[in-house]
């Protein structure tokens, strides 16, 4: 199974170290593979230098990948991290 | 053997304990085949107790602020574990056949360069995230190249490159037995700390960490400023003899705790002692100081990952007062800023750090912060004999509006039904050329005067101590230094007020001699000192004291000041030998 959708950055300081551990916390969850598209540069979502290299501000749109057993619930939780700005304030 | 300043008076025998290592730059080494196993190894080492370290100040901080402080270090924790982050590394390692540090850098300037390329400002931070990490692991990687990279489990001589306040305040002070530095003079921070601690010392041996090891056998001689490494049969009996010798000269002044720093025509002198630790006041009480004469308040702002409570304060300032027993204790107010800074208090980076936002300014700027500051000395006052001190007065601005701030905490406390000393003293720092220069009024405002000989020499020469080019410049027998001093007694004691000096001047015995002379009232030094300044009272008129500071105050240079006063001092104190 595969599953994708794209997504807008919108906390504060993008994908920060600190953003970037919680989202890497929560991807090691799911079993599938998962990748993070910025543009042409893709990174392994489990890998938080991977992500980090990825220089996602806020105001970008990225894209979330799945492939596996558990990819749609990997991908929508994924989202919703992003959209909750990783649990920050702003 | 080295050679270095001698900083702090003894002989000790004992294993070398190196730490901060200066930060070498990272050279590419090759490795042979039959080592890249090894070298992946300590890498892998390296990052493990890197981990370690980031734990254990996660566990500090959740402890002192809480849950939500803690994040950054699991992101740090994560970052370790990153296969790409460490996989990359090994790899070059293996391909290049490289050391771990060499590896590492690439890793880093990859990632540097990937920032870099990116103009949001804010993005570009994320690479320091990194680097920061890259430094941590690079510094565990120097610890491992030494035959142990903790502590010895027996008492030890520290060997560093420098200490910082903080790294001073971190250490186990029941181990240390003498302290060896690459940098700094007589009157650095490890200098002070090491005297008032009464640990033999020696500071500015070039080099020396690079070549020691944590396990090394040292003797150190903190009064002639010698470290020996290693040394044979003969050598090693040679010190302990002197060892003997220095324990019964120390035996022979210990002989004049009871008596009192009276000179010989009977005028009295005040000795009190300096402290930056409540734990340091066992050597103020062991050698019978008069009082605490300035309690540096620094360290308990600089030993912590957040600001003390007043509660914190309160006990330190208590413990303190209550065991010098109705003797007095001056405390100084927060001194920080210049070469002190607080990790949780961020302080904006100044182009001069010695000439903005410090001491009293400081507080000053931070109200909150210097009313808990009161509040806690003031509490602690009901317990015994306190005294409160501004450091860095510069403008009588600073002092009334810091006196306004202490009667609206007393009034609080007050109304509150809070004990505390109302009659509490009031006194200044005389440490910057203004506040020398209107002493006359600042004498006004106040209860007593405290020079701080250290930064009154500094800003009155316009000389960095700890810059080595032009430390020759630092030098207490500067005609100006002696006429300011002067200056401040006259004004002090035509308002009616004393004064003390405690800066380092005030611990050697010549030099105190002199102050003594300039009219000066109470000295203030380093415990281990109180003994031998102690001795020269005894030894000497106050009549010849007022006849030598007159003639060194019309002279012209400090060198002849210098030559002068040794003669003086030698010819008193053979006459009162030779006399007794």
């Amino acid at each position: 199974m595969e599953y994708s959708k794209k997504v807008k950055v919108i906390n504060k300081l993008g994908f920060h170290l600190r953003a970037v551990a919680v989202f890497v916390k929560e991807s090691e969850k799911y079993k599938s593979l998962i990748k993070v598209k910025n543009g042409d540069v893709e990174a392994d979502g489990k890998s938080i230098m991977g992500l980090m290299t990825l220089i996602a501000a806020q105001g970008m749109e990225i894209e979330i990948k799945a492939e596996g057993q558990d990819a749609k619930e990997a991908v929508s939780k994924l989202v919703k991290v992003i959209e909750n700005r990783f649990g920050e304030k702003e | 053997m080295y050679k270095g300043i001698p900083a702090s008076p003894g002989i000790v025998i004992g294993q070398a304990y190196v730490i901060n290592k200066k930060s070498a730059e990272i050279t590419k080494r090759a490795v042979a085949p039959e080592l890249i196993e090894a070298e992946i190894q300590r890498l892998r080492k390296a990052v493990e107790k890197t981990k370690i370290d980031i734990m254990s100040i996660k566990e500090k901080v959740i402890y002192d602020i809480g849950n939500s402080e803690a994040d950054i270090f699991n992101a740090y924790l994560m970052l370790l574990e990153d296969r790409m982050f460490a996989g990359k590394s090994e790899t070059i390692i293996k391909t290049e056949s490289v050391n771990a540090e060499y590896a590492l850098m690439q890793v880093l300037k990859e990632y540097a360069e990937f920032f870099n390329k990116i103009s949001d400002s804010y993005l570009k931070e994320r690479g320091r995230d990194i680097s920061g990490l890259v430094e941590k692991i690079i510094k565990n990687l120097a610890e491992l190249k030494t035959k142990d990279s903790d502590a010895p489990a027996e008492k030890y001589i520290v060997v560093a490159h420098d200490l910082t306040p903080a790294d001073t305040a971190e250490m186990d002070k029941g181990k240390v037995m003498g302290f060896v530095t690459e940098v700094g003079g007589a009157t650095s921070h490890t200098a002070i700390v090491a005297r008032s601690l009464e640990i033999p010392a020696v500071v500015g041996v070039r080099d020396i960490t690079g070549t020691l090891n944590t396990g090394d056998v040292l003797i150190l001689d903190g009064e002639k400023g010698i470290v020996a490494v290693n040394p044979g049969a003969k050598v090693m009996n040679a010190y302990k003899e002197e060892q003997k010798k220095y324990t019964l000269k120390l035996r022979m002044l210990k002989r004049l705790k009871t008596l009192e720093a009276v000179t010989v025509d009977k005028h009295k002198v005040e000795l009190n002692a300096n402290i930056e630790f409540p734990e340091e006041i066992g050597a103020v009480i062991e050698n019978n100081a008069d009082g605490v004469g300035l309690f540096r308040t620094e360290f308990i702002y600089m030993n912590k990952m957040n600001l003390p409570s007043e509660e914190e304060q309160f006990e330190s300032y208590k413990t303190v007062i209550s065991k010098m027993g109705g003797k007095s204790v001056t405390i100084r107010t927060m001194d920080i800023g210049g070469d002190k800074f607080l990790p949780y208090f961020k302080i904006m980076p100044e182009q001069n750090p010695f000439l903005g936002l410090r001491a009293i300014r400081l507080s000053l700027a931070n109200q909150n912060i210097f009313r808990l500051q009161l509040r806690a000395i003031l509490r602690a006052s009901a317990f015994g004999k306190a005294k409160i001190m501004f450091p860095m007065i510069s403008v009588i601005e600073e002092i009334e509006e810091a006196k306004k701030i202490l009667e609206e905490v007393k009034f609080e406390l007050k109304s509150k039904k809070v004990p505390f000393d109302e009659h509490i003293k009031v006194g200044t720092m005389i440490e910057v050329p203004s506040a020398v220069l209107m002493s006359a009024e600042i004498a006004r405002h106040v209860d007593f005067f405290s020079i701080g000989t250290n930064d009154l020499i500094q800003y009155t020469v316009a000389v960095d101590r700890g810059n080595e080019a032009v430390s020759h410049l630092y030098d207490g027998l500067n005609p100006a230094v002696l006429r300011s001093i002067k200056m401040t007694v006259d004004s002090a004691h035509r308002n009616g007020i004393k004064v003390s000096v405690c800066g380092e001047m005030a611990g050697q015995p010549y030099l105190a001699f002199l102050l003594i002379g300039l009219g000066v009232d109470e000295l203030s030094g380093n415990a281990a000192s109180l003994l031998s300044v102690k001795k020269m009272v005894r030894s000497i008129k106050f009549q010849s004291a007022l006849e030598t500071a007159d003639a060194a105050l019309k002279m012209e240079k400090a060198s002849e000041i210098k030559n002068f006063l040794t003669g003086r001092v030698n010819q008193l104190l053979y006459e009162t030998e030779k006399g007794a």
